[in-house]
């Protein structure tokens, strides 16, 4: 059975990505869940001001 | 935004990526992670990057791959950024880096690719206690990036 799937083509765009279902699901990562972590604490204590969120 | 870049495979819901950086160390996979931090507007996601470990299959922030290829790694990293906003929409994706050196080489690596990023994003650095728009050779601590 093919990895691949599909091949984005996204007009105006520059993806050169293929959609695969060989690609692991890293949401469990012990490295990403801590970086996540130290990056809410981090938007907790140094919140994005007002005047920049456009 | 028109850089050179390592092909990538995406998973199906656009949030994990992985590629291969090629160079003098050899053939080293890397991922890009996307994962949401808040629920209410403005809706934040962290952008996670790393070495995976071709021993764990996890990512190892111990390796130090040095491929000479830190603006190609970066422009591959931005389209992930692309790739994902087109799909879960523009929100914010925060990024930083493991240490304060990776940080810096992200700052670097955006500097120098400047032109091109500015282009397609919004960035936001932070610094001294503030957040404010990216400026070249300033150190900041961490990012935030937006598609315009």
């Amino acid at each position: 059975m093919p990895a691949v799937k599909k091949i984005i083509k996204e007009s105006g765009f520059y993806s050169n990505g293929v959609v695969s279902d060989k690609v692991k699901d890293r949401g469990n990562d012990p490295y990403f869940v801590k970086k996540t972590e130290e990056a809410k604490e981090f938007l907790l204590k140094n919140p994005l001001p007002e005047h920049l969120k456009k | 935004m028109n850089l050179k870049s390592y092909p990538c495979l995406i998973k199906n819901d656009y949030l994990d990526y992985e590629f291969y950086s090629e160079g003098p160390n050899g053939r080293i996979k890397k991922a890009v992670r996307f994962t949401r931090m808040t629920h209410e507007e403005p809706i934040f996601y962290n952008l996670g990057f790393g070495d995976v470990s071709q021993e764990t299959d996890l990512i190892d922030d111990n390796i130090v791959s040095n491929n000479d290829d830190r603006d190609i790694v970066l422009a591959t990293v931005a389209k992930t950024v692309i790739d994902f906003t087109n799909i879960h929409g523009n929100h914010y994706v925060f990024a930083t880096g493991s240490t304060s050196s990776r940080t810096r080489l992200y700052q670097m690596g955006i500097s120098g690719l400047w032109e091109e990023i500015s282009k397609d994003f919004k960035v936001l650095g932070f610094v001294k206690g503030d957040w404010q728009p990216f400026q070249k050779n300033v150190n900041y601590e961490a990012f935030l990036v937006k598609r315009k």
